[in-house]
């Protein structure tokens, strides 16, 4: 017979699926929050609303760090949140019109985050929340830009050390912070980057990046490289550029490629996370098989029924497991892999 | 002679149950903890003389375990067994430095792990 967890898995197995098909608007998210607050990993959390949960982890860090960033995502669901843990400086958003929360995490001797690093966040949350509430249809990432029309003085985050841009639709600076300037190569003032097209910046675009910029319409979320001249030789810098559909233009999120960590793909996670659930039953169930022959005939009959009666419910719990995972991969197709679309590399 | 004190440290039942049954057969004395927090506060009330620590509980991990026994003298040195999934934490750099005597990797033979831990507490 299933038990509550079982059908909880069952549950947290759909949302999966489901959320899945919005495979590249997570990681766009998951992007766009590490990106905003100079997080070393971040993550997010959407209950399935009875009891069921899906947690993204987006880092390289240990499963105890991706823990930690779930708990603070969850606890992020109705509030906005702002605590260490573990060794870690957390802090999360509430995802507007969802049960579930948005996390970032970095390491807590950096210090806290800072309350517009935080703002920042509930900001990311609430469009975020928006968006992946549509998740039928084709729900734009971006469902308003309050938080990108704010002064830059009241918010445009210059102390964060991944690059912010955003371009018009001729490809043009509206606004820029300094770190997307430094890692372009051209550490000017912001307002000086301002009406210089990207290219002023980077130097001489790929074809692929200018393709990326002049799409019309504007792709939701695309990702590019560059490689940024820079001293000796040639930097390789990464591009997110996200579809800003009430405005014109596009978000362009800029990183150092290099320095970046690599990213877990969803189908790692859940592997991942398959693998030390199922340990667990099957530790208890290793442990109680090899005891019971030893038992038998000479041990109280209770006990042995007792290490009977784990196995088979471990072995459901197992059976529970090994369902909502398949349930996972079939619902949406072969793979549940979080698609990010790439274009090719090139060098300026 | 006082039977040997062994901490398990473990966030499953199924997992504890079947350990203290078996350590217990063996003659040894075994206390559970579910998560880290817990474990600290069973080393406080009785210091044991070796604490088997699955890394992943919740709250405060077997890291975190770690680090918060090696800010007291009296349990900096306590003998510590790692209950883990994978292979891959034996070679983390945040272990270092305390007093790790093996890695059990889950699952794992119950007759196994308690030869083990003879050997720990033999040579400790």
């Amino acid at each position: 017979m299933p038990t509550s967890s079982h059908e909880a898995a069952r549950r947290a197995a759909r949302v999966a699926a489901r959320l899945a098909g919005r495979a590249e608007l997570i990681h766009a998210v998951l992007d766009a929050a590490a990106h905003l607050a100079r997080a070393s990993l971040a993550g997010l959390w959407l209950d399935d609303g009875a009891g069921g949960a899906v947690s993204v982890g987006w880092s390289e860090a240990d499963c105890s760090q991706v823990r930690a960033l779930e708990r603070a995502a969850r606890a992020a669901a109705g509030r906005q949140l702002q605590r260490t843990e573990d060794g870690l400086a957390l802090a999360g958003a509430p995802l507007q019109g969802l049960p579930g929360g948005l996390a970032v995490a970095s390491p807590a001797d950096d210090g806290p985050f800072e309350p517009r690093e935080v703002a920042l966040l509930a900001a990311l949350g609430e469009q975020a929340g928006a968006a992946l509430e549509d998740v039928g249809g084709a729900a734009p990432l971006w469902t308003n830009t309050d938080a990108f029309e704010a002064p830059a003085e009241a918010g445009w985050p210059d102390g964060i050390a991944d690059g912010l841009l955003w371009l018009d639709e001729d490809g043009r600076v509206r606004r820029a912070n300094r770190a997307a300037l430094e890692l372009l190569g051209r550490p000017v003032d912001g307002p000086r980057a301002a009406g210089q097209p990207l290219a002023a910046l980077a130097g001489e675009l790929p074809a692929g990046v200018l393709a990326a910029l002049t799409a019309a319409p504007p792709a939701a979320v695309s990702a590019c490289r560059l490689a940024v001249a820079a001293g000796a030789g040639a930097r390789p810098r990464a591009l997110t550029l996200v579809a800003l559909p009430r405005e014109p233009g596009r978000l362009v999120l800029v990183s150092d490629a290099a320095a970046r960590s690599s990213v877990r793909g969803f189908e790692a996670l859940v592997v991942s996370n398959a693998a030390h659930e199922l340990r667990t039953p099957l530790t208890a169930i290793r442990a109680h098989a090899e005891l019971i022959p030893d038992l038998l005939g000479v041990g109280p009959e209770e006990t042995v029924g007792r290490f009977f009666q784990v196995i088979d419910l471990e072995s459901q719990r197992m059976g529970g497991l090994l369902d909502s995972l398949r349930d996972a991969l079939r619902a949406e197709g072969p793979s549940l892999v979080l698609h990010r679309p790439t274009l090719p590399e090139a060098s300026s | 002679v006082t039977a040997k004190h062994v901490l398990v440290v473990d966030d499953a039942p199924s997992v504890t149950g079947v350990l203290q049954f078996v350590l217990e057969a063996e003659g040894y004395e075994a206390s559970i903890a579910e998560n880290g927090l817990a474990a600290l506060e069973a080393v406080a009330r009785r210091r044991p003389d070796l604490i088997l620590l699955d890394l992943g509980v919740p709250g405060l991990d077997g890291y975190g375990v770690c680090a918060r026994l090696q800010e007291r003298p009296e349990t900096a040195t306590i003998p510590i067994m790692l209950l883990t999934g994978t292979l891959a934490a034996t070679g983390s750099p945040r272990l270092s430095g305390y007093p790790i005597k093996d890695f059990v990797l889950k699952p794992f033979s119950p007759r196994d792990l308690v030869e083990r831990i003879r050997r720990v507490l033999e040579a400790g």
